[in-house]
């Protein structure tokens, strides 16, 4: 085929990339089109940038992180391949332990620009050998920030997420999910935290007017994807209930005293909420 | 009793009708190559994503919104929506639409719809946003002047854009899809279908055409739509079955591999305008909201 595909430019510096249609595949077996970004790469050889589709490392090397999949198509030996899903930076993250080498240290504080619910704290048994095929590390592809990506969080289990309380009644409080992830808006999918969710013991005890109000902020853990309009959120744990309440003579903003007491700094009046543990 | 669910227009009403159009196009098209194709993303911030191609006097927008919360029933995986509009000055097809009976031509929009559907649903990752909705809304700007016949030229192209626009909104995808239309002449020698203007002279040759969407990293096709060429009255009755087939598929598959190095380009620099940009864009944001003050 002897056609030319040019790109035509109209930012201002070409950039410095080596992606252009020719010299393009890796050697990794199975296809012909992987692209390799650039030429600086990451310590073990991998690109420092990733399109979708891009064959990234092995799946007995790394564990898939966000962005990434694994697939059992494409091969790297006779391993299946872990491929990037999304446009972004390669960053790989270690169950780091204390004693894990500086090089690796600055490879995972590089993920802190955008941390897409990256762990970095993993279970603790890293071990000291650099790229032994038992250690754990988790490649992932980070996308920059947009703009638009404030409005896109989809709420996932184990999420803990920030909500607005809508209205309560005796047997579950309705909020609305303004927070879900890395702190990404969105104020329309719906949740439910039904009164056994509320807290961990006396669950049968729980009174919801005396746990939330309408208008409260809660930090609630997402713990089922619900029904078609709702997520259900749990606040059963010492961290998680009302993290912003305003007092109903005053419209102050109360801080807690307790686990189930906030006051008023103005009025000095106390109401009963189910209070998140301040961190 | 007057309708009053809908907002009628006034008794005096005329339908709009347009100058005609300037008749230059086909000197200066050959001025530039015939393969030289612009494709850009992000173009515009408030969607999810976006991307923007132009080649020869196609013109296609893509616009992706999502994922979305979905009011509906409960669906463990995203909802992926698809929606062609050809914008009423993009070449001839408004005009078709017209003379089969008004409004635009709404059965080649729902095709397109269908076919773009088809390409993209198996490379995006719908398992990832249960609940959600992924909506692409495809414009067709411009088309060819004229337009028989060369909706497969559109279709590859709208295929190719609404890929890239997936990329960039940052919906997670098994891999980019691009598409490529060919073209079957009278003795079945497959090419590439990718110059519009040479339908005038080729078109006695050409007796089907066709469209691949593949996705070219993990080698697998996700949409072929290869028929007859109505506008050539050698069409006849022949088929494109057998080896046929497989040659016209090949030489679709190779031309969107082609068509995905030059993708991979864009999404490649796009990114790093981001990273680079990062900074400068939020100086531009906050001027942006000063000047909305004053």
């Amino acid at each position: 085929m002897s056609q030319t595909l040019k790109p035509e430019s109209t930012s201002q510096t070409p950039p410095p990339l080596s992606a252009t249609p020719s010299s393009t595949s890796t050697s990794t077996s199975s296809t012909a089109t992987t692209i390799t970004l650039s030429n600086d790469s990451l310590p073990d050889g991998l690109p420092r940038r990733a399109i979708p589709g891009q064959l990234l490392c092995s799946s007995n090397e790394y564990t898939a992180g966000p962005g990434t999949y694994v697939d059992a198509k494409m091969t790297v030996g006779k391993n299946s391949a872990i491929v990037a899903s999304v446009l972004g930076k390669v960053v790989v993250t270690r169950a780091l332990s204390k004693a894990e080498s500086a090089g690796d240290s600055r490879n995972s504080s590089s993920s802190n620009g955008s941390s897409n619910g990256i762990n970095s704290n993993g279970n603790g048994n890293g071990s000291r050998a650099p790229a032994g095929p038992y250690t754990t590390r988790t490649i992932s592809v980070v996308r920059p920030e947009k703009a638009a990506d404030a409005a896109n969080a989809v709420p996932a289990v184990d999420d803990v997420v920030l909500a607005r309380v809508l209205r309560i009644n005796p047997r579950m409080a309705n909020v609305a999910i303004l927070a879900a992830g890395d702190g990404n808006a969105t104020d329309e999918y719906g949740g439910i935290i039904r009164s056994t969710d509320v807290r961990l013991t006396e669950k049968d005890k729980v009174k919801m007017s005396s746990s939330f109000r309408p208008g409260d902020i809660i930090r609630a853990l997402v713990i089922s994807l619900g029904d078609g309009t709702n997520y259900y959120l749990s606040t059963a744990r010492n961290d998680l209930g009302v993290v912003f309440a305003t007092n109903e003579a005053s419209g102050e903003p109360m801080y807690p005293v307790d686990w189930r007491t906030m006051k008023c700094p103005v009025t000095g009046g106390t109401e009963e909420r189910k209070c998140a543990k301040p961190v | 009793m007057s309708d009053r669910r809908r907002i009628l227009v006034p008794p005096t009403a005329r339908p709009l009708t347009f100058a005609p159009a300037p008749t230059e196009s086909s000197q200066d098209s050959s001025s530039s190559s015939k393969t030289e194709i612009y494709l850009r993303t992000s173009l515009f911030p408030d969607a999810s994503g976006s991307a923007y191609l132009e080649h020869q006097k196609h013109k296609i927008l893509v616009l992706v919104n999502g994922p979305r919360p979905q009011r509906m029933s409960f669906s463990s995986t995203a909802k992926l929506l698809v929606d062609v509009k050809f914008l009423p000055v993009s070449s001839d097809a408004h005009v078709l639409g017209i003379q089969q009976g008004g409004g635009f031509d709404t059965d080649l929009e729902k095709s397109l719809a269908d076919y773009i559907y088809a390409s993209l649903v198996p490379a995006i990752r719908l398992e990832r946003y249960p609940k959600s909705g992924i909506s692409v809304s495809v414009v067709v700007v411009s088309g060819p002047p004229r337009w028989k016949g060369l909706v497969k030229q559109v279709t590859a192209a709208c295929v190719t854009t609404a890929g890239a626009a997936l990329v960039d909104a940052g919906i997670e995808v098994l891999d980019v899809v691009t598409a490529c239309a060919v073209k079957v002449s009278k003795e079945g020698a497959v090419s590439l279908d990718l110059d519009e203007t040479s339908e005038d002279s080729e078109s006695v040759d050409t007796v089907a055409r066709g469209v691949i969407s593949s996705m070219a990293s993990r080698d697998e096709i996700t949409g072929v739509w290869v028929d007859d060429d109505t506008t050539s009255e050698s069409a006849s009755s022949r088929s494109i079955e057998g080896e046929a087939l497989v040659a016209v598929l090949k030489a679709a598959n190779s031309g969107a591999v082609e068509i995905r190095k030059l993708v991979n380009a864009v999404l490649a620099r796009s990114l790093d305008e981001l990273l680079v940009e990062k900074k400068g864009k939020k100086k531009i944001t906050k001027r942006s909201a000063e000047s909305m003050d004053s």
